[in-house]
């Protein structure tokens, strides 16, 4: 491989020029004619394509689309190391998908592997399928939705949910992905409550749920349970203690983690909220944010994610009929405390209630309440966070319409479980984005 | 407006705007450095006959700017060269590999691009045979190795029109 990395991240001409300078005279370029003198020499002429300096040979070869990567890095040894170089491969995804400015300090750390991924994702011929698994051995989780479902490892945590407004349960299952068996875990400590529209978030080895109501008159506050220890915990917070609810949403980014929105009952009202609260597992203490700029609007049912360190909100909606419906993106920037309504480009029909997961730069969103109509829908929505385009993703063997579904993301396979739809529903499901093994890439969240 | 005076390799003395001249990193940088001088300023990796090419380009493009904001779009479009660049590039293989490496020096980064992407569109669609071919690069792959990559290579493949 060649020594480029150096090259591209010099930002200044003087540094690119001091740069090319160094390597003629080691000599390392591939350039024949370096200055035996000691002066700072560029050869005036070369005989030959492979005599450029390296950042030449890359600016070349950044004008071309892969297939003619795929001849160089035939045509020669030499020129074959030059193919993996993230600025080939920034220039392609740029002329194919541009980019937007909003995680523009966002490292890709390999803009090669985010090709060959959102390629995967985009390439209709064979397409991705779902599969439905039927899983006899353990003790499957009943039919349910407003469960939630986290992932520590290759397994998989069920926590409460509903099959009916007045009966919530107070269970945690548990899924292996490898052997697909369930478990119903009896946890030590204090006793989960029977919940359902609470949030649960996974922190190192332990999940942290918040709010959440038992269908009568129970809010309920913050609970860690340990998959260690198999212990379930109340927790008693200082700081800004944030009003109990159930529909809100949350995402951790290092030791903290975020919960944005929701509802609560005060008396027959339905109060509907826009706070953001940061919980620091370390000091047991919640920070409300009161952020500036495009503050969102209150809302239920939305999603919450961490892309590169920032919170990204999705969808959402309120009203005693659901009648005010988004679709639309905000991001919050902890560093400056600031929120900013994004411009997204491409078409997302969902508002409320669908299933959620982010892999890598891409979030891809399933089911949900239609925004143009009260119906449930089943398709599979893809935004890519580089240049903020919603896609369409086909696929095969799609589960029926749904919203008020959990789902995770284990490896390379997204997993969905439960959810509504005019009953409650008991289906796991997989669609696992390595459909092509010959591409031999794992969606990993550091691209 | 003022003029500078550049060197070539040859040791022929260039008067050009001083503006013009500027379009040139590397120069901007040199005049920035030393001051006003009428001392011509020394251009030892670039030979009369590119420089004067070269500074064709700059003078046509100081004429005639791009509107703004039009830039980034032709980045992104790879067929699309500007006659005036297009005619510019239409030079035997070792005279646009002098430009690309006097742009590259230079710091000229639009003669730069459209130097690079000539040599780009030279490669396009082609094989890998006559890509050797059209640069004479020796195939230092053996058989078997051709094999291995081919295999290996298999998803760069932009399968197009899916």
């Amino acid at each position: 491989m060649t020594n480029n990395s150096n090259i591209e991240n010099c930002n200044t001409i003087y540094d690119k020029q001091i740069t090319q300078f160094k390597i003629n005279r080691n000599g390392s370029s591939g350039c024949g004619s370096s200055n035996e003198s000691g002066s700072l020499l560029i050869s005036i002429k070369i005989e030959h394509i492979l005599e450029f300096p390296d950042e030449v040979l890359l600016t070349i070869l950044s004008f071309l689309e892969p297939n003619d990567i795929k001849n160089i890095y035939l045509s020669s040894r030499y020129l074959s190391s030059f193919c993996f170089e993230n600025k080939i491969w920034k220039a392609i995804c740029k002329r194919k998908w541009s980019s937007s400015p909003i995680f523009k300090r966002k490292p890709i750390t390999n803009w090669r592997s985010y090709y060959l991924k959102k390629k995967g994702f985009m390439d209709l011929s064979g397409g991705l399928s779902w599969i439905e698994i039927f899983s006899s051995s353990g003790d499957k989780p009943s039919p349910r939705y407003q469960n939630t479902c986290t992932s520590v490892g290759n397994e998989i945590y069920f926590i409460g949910g509903q099959d009916h407004p007045e009966n919530r349960f107070n269970t945690i299952h548990k899924f292996n992905c490898t052997t697909q068996e369930f478990t119903r875990l009896i946890p030590t400590g204090s006793s989960p409550p029977k919940f359902a529209r609470h949030t649960s978030t996974v922190i190192g080895s332990k999940i942290y749920s918040h709010g959440g109501f038992d269908g009568f008159s129970q809010h309920f506050g913050l609970f860690v349970y340990c998959t260690i220890e198999n212990r379930w915990e109340t927790l008693s917070p200082t700081g800004d203690i944030p009003i109990s609810r159930t529909n809100h949403a949350s995402t951790s980014i290092g030791d903290n983690f975020y919960i944005f929105g929701g509802m609560y009952k005060n008396g027959s009202d339905l109060v509907f909220l826009n706070d953001l609260f940061e919980y620091n597992t370390i000091e047991n203490k919640w920070t409300q944010l009161k952020g500036t700029g495009d503050h969102p609007p209150q809302k239920c049912g939305h999603k919450l994610f961490n892309f590169g360190g920032k919170l990204l909100l999705f969808g959402g909606g309120y009203g005693s009929q659901w009648d005010i419906k988004y679709n639309d993106v905000h991001i919050y920037d902890r560093s400056l405390n600031r929120w900013t309504k994004v411009k997204t480009k491409g078409e997302i029909n969902v508002c409320t209630f669908t299933v959620s997961w982010s892999v890598g730069p891409f979030l891809f969103i399933y089911g949900g309440q239609s925004v143009k109509d009260d119906l449930l829908t089943n398709d599979l929505y893809m935004l890519d966070t580089v240049n903020m385009e919603w896609s369409s993703i086909n696929t095969n063997c799609t589960p029926f319409p749904r919203d008020m579904g959990s789902g995770v993301l284990v490896g390379s396979t997204l997993y969905m479980f439960g959810g509504f739809s005019s009953t409650p529903l008991d289906s796991l499901f997989s669609l696992d984005l390595l459909k092509d093994e010959n591409l031999n890439i794992s969606p990993s969240p550091n691209i | 407006m003022s003029l500078v005076k550049l060197e070539s390799s040859d040791e022929k003395v260039f008067e050009i705007e001083k503006e013009i001249a500027c379009m040139s990193v590397t120069i901007k940088n040199m005049i920035e450095d030393i001051g006003e001088s009428d001392a011509p300023i020394p251009l030892p990796n670039v030979t009369s006959t590119i420089l004067e090419k070269v500074l064709d380009y700059c003078r046509h493009h100081h004429q005639h700017p791009s509107p703004q904001g039009d830039d980034k779009k032709d980045e992104k479009r790879l067929d699309d060269i500007p006659p005036y660049d297009r005619d510019f590039c239409k030079v035997d293989q070792p005279t646009l590999f002098e430009l690309i490496l006097a742009a590259n020096y230079l710091d000229i980064k639009p003669l730069l691009d459209v130097t690079c992407k000539t040599v780009a569109n030279m490669i396009r669609g082609k094989t890998p045979e006559e890509i050797r071919k059209i640069f004479n690069i020796k195939n230092d792959f053996t058989p078997e190795e051709e094999e291995q990559i081919r295999k290996e290579n298999e998803w760069c493949e932009d399968k197009g029109g899916n």
